[in-house]
């Protein structure tokens, strides 16, 4: 739906450009009404389990990390919706349920495994999906500009912790997770994907 | 008498300088923060920063 609804829009927008500029117009318009159309659902999620500052904490902070670092895309954009919702739900849940057992030995266990996720993130990242190769030096500069912003999310999460500041320092965490998630997906699809071929 | 643009003329032209600027953050990062990545077309290129 929403590939229909940008290429009528970018065939209105550029009736008097090439097939180039038409084409580069259509994907600019998908790419800005799916993420648009993401954000009303993690918002509206995040109305519903009455954690709003929740729910838009976690996807900021998974949204500055995976920008650069990549990670796991779905085959259709269906599918990359069902699993955004699915995990979405799945988080505000988690969340929930740590407020529920909170305390500090559970805290810091959070933080620990928040540490081994971002020093995943820090080694792994960037992986490149198969819709936008990324050349040397992209990966190189992207490879430099995740390591500083997990490094600052980590420990801004850190200082929120020991603030007591729990209702935006655990979803940090929970966006550390998913981007740690979605890079150990892309990394068993780009394995699996060279064994299908060497067999 | 000053040829004046019509308005859909001005409209388009701010739509797709705020495309643009969706563009150039796309071009400049490893993809979509959204779980799909469509293909990109050649023409994004363009508006990469490194060359």
């Amino acid at each position: 739906m929403i590939k229909l609804i940008s290429s009528k829009a970018a065939s209105i927008l550029c009736r008097d450009d090439d097939k180039e500029t038409l084409e580069l117009y259509e994907y600019a318009i998908y790419i800005t009404l799916s993420g648009l159309f993401h954000i009303l659902t993690v918002l509206l999620l995040g109305i519903c389990f009455n954690m709003l500052i929740e729910s838009v904490v976690f996807y900021g902070s998974f949204i500055l990390i995976r920008k650069f670092a990549g990670g796991y895309h779905a085959k259709t954009p269906t599918r990359c919706y069902l699993f955004s919702v699915l995990v979405s739900i799945a988080v505000l849940c988690s969340i929930r349920a740590v407020y529920a057992f909170y305390s500090i030995h559970l805290l810091v266990c959070l933080l620990f495994v928040e540490l081994i996720c971002a020093l995943f993130v820090f080694l792994i990242a960037p992986l490149q999906s198969d819709n936008k190769p990324l050349d040397e030096k992209e990966i190189n500069l992207y490879k430099k500009v995740v390591r500083v912003i997990v490094s600052v999310v980590f420990a801004f999460s850190s200082v929120l912790a020991y603030l007591g500041i729990e209702i935006v320092c655990i979803p940090i965490i929970f966006g550390v997770y998913m981007c740690g998630l979605v890079l150990l997906m892309r990394k068993v699809q780009i394995y699996l994907y060279k064994n299908r071929f060497l067999h | 008498m000053k040829n004046k643009k019509p308005i859909s003329t001005q409209m388009k032209s701010g739509i797709k300088k705020g495309l643009s600027v969706a563009l150039k953050a796309n071009a400049n990062s490893s993809g979509c923060y959204i779980i799909y990545q469509p293909k990109v077309p050649k023409a994004l290129d363009k508006f990469k920063g490194i060359k």
